[in-house]
């Protein structure tokens, strides 16, 4: 159980009681700032990375990446010249979550290619 | 009395001996460019340099045409015109502009992907467009870079601007003198310089022209007697296509330059140009009679 969810369970456990105080609210709101900052938008900066895929497979292999995040070459290669992750799972294991699956329309006329691929768009926080 | 049009080479019509076979033709369907490294002389790609640092330094130093070092030396260069000529045919005509791309070195953003302005995607290879380098670019100017078979796959340039690393990209890094033609909308964009200026004007020049068709296509370069066109593979070598769907787009783009189109009937499945693992002398489903074996 993640700590803020404990931490309601408690808050409601000490309201019932008749014993719940201001600081345990206090904690239970310190808390989702944390989580929103670790996670989600809350004062942190949004990073995305673009992966193209062969398919909508998210677990493929990648013929396109960039990212674009402070600091980071946006070519999305490491100092060895390489993919910085060579498939989508890899880059799903290093904190990255995806937010925008392949755009399927562009796949409707069987006999054209549009784009580069199938894309899949991710962000992290930091 | 000769009118100025008639005295400049703008747009005029050229002709001279095919130089590419029937296996470079299609491989130049299914790659969209060719390299031809090195195959100005040094002598003329020093007295363009001259130019473009003495006469004109500008994004279009278009009379450099009026210059017969560069029509006998770049844009009749026999292995490059041999090679348009292939291509275009006979009675191609010399460009009406030469832009020169003269990057800045370094140069520490690579630039967007993208497609030239004005690309239409089709099968009809109606004209060229022609990369230059006078000086020789090496990997760290900051060389073009070409996405082989990408010109076949359809996209705005300005949803590209996010693309970055692609695999199965080629540099068109090479000597002093090389000349690469490609398809006018194949994917490309200059690559990060991280050189300081060097070579003798300090920049990496690339002049940039088009060549046009005036003539019906037909398959009038040279020819391979024994060459199996239901063997052999028109896919692009880059893996970023559908299966098979970019070998059928590189045979649509060679039949039609045989002047086939209308024997090719794509009728679908294991169709030509795809089948290619028929036993010798076999012909597959649907190969355009005039490429068939007999």
């Amino acid at each position: 159980m993640d700590p803020l969810t404990a931490q309601l369970k408690r808050i409601r456990e000490r309201f019932e009681d008749g014993v719940l105080t201001r600081e345990d609210i206090d904690e239970a709101l310190t808390l989702v700032n944390s989580a929103e900052a670790k996670h989600g938008p809350g004062t942190g900066r949004q990073s995305l990375l673009y992966l193209q895929a062969p398919t909508t497979n998210p677990h493929s292999a990648v013929v396109g990446i960039s990212i674009y995040e402070d600091g980071t070459d946006a070519d999305g290669l490491d100092d060895n010249g390489e993919f910085r992750y060579r498939s989508i799972k890899e880059a799903l294991d290093d904190g990255w979550r995806i937010i925008k699956f392949p755009e399927a329309s562009l796949a409707m006329r069987e006999q054209d290619t549009y784009g580069l691929g199938y894309e899949f768009v991710l962000e992290r926080w930091r | 009395m000769e009118t100025a049009t008639t005295c400049t080479p703008y747009g005029k019509e050229m002709d001279c001996k095919p130089t590419l076979t029937d296996r470079e033709v299609v491989d130049f369907c299914r790659n969209g460019y060719l390299m031809l490294p090195g195959v100005v002389p040094d002598d003329v790609n020093r007295q363009v340099i001259d130019y473009l640092d003495r006469v004109d330094s500008t994004y279009e130093p278009t009379p450099i045409m009026e210059e017969s070092f560069f029509v006998d030396g770049v844009l009749m260069n026999p292995q490059a015109a041999g090679a348009v000529r292939s291509l275009l045919g006979s009675g191609f005509t010399l460009p009406l502009i030469i832009s020169n791309h003269r990057g800045p070195l370094p140069f520490d953003q690579p630039q967007n992907w993208h497609r030239d302005g004005g690309t239409i995607y089709t099968d009809r290879l109606e004209y060229l467009q022609v990369f230059y380098y006078p000086e020789e670019c090496t990997e760290d100017m900051g060389p073009t870079v070409v996405l082989p078979g990408s010109h076949f796959m359809r996209n705005k340039a300005p949803m590209m601007a996010h693309l970055g690393s692609i695999r199965g990209t080629v540099s068109s890094a090479g000597p002093a003198g090389t000349i690469f033609l490609t398809v006018y909308g194949i994917w490309h964009r200059r690559s990060r310089a991280t050189s300081h200026p060097k070579g003798k004007s300090k920049y990496r020049n690339l002049l940039k022209y088009n060549y046009w068709r005036t003539v019906p296509p037909r398959r009038d370069w040279i020819t391979q007697e024994d060459i199996d066109f239901n063997t052999i593979k028109f896919d692009p070598p880059a893996g970023v296509f559908e299966q098979f769907q970019g070998a059928i787009a590189a045979a649509r783009m060679f039949t039609w330059l045989c002047g086939a189109e209308d024997e090719y009937r794509k009728r679908g499945g294991q169709c030509w140009p795809i089948a290619t693992t028929v036993r010798d002398g076999v012909n597959q489903e649907g190969t355009p009679g005039s490429l068939a074996n007999p």
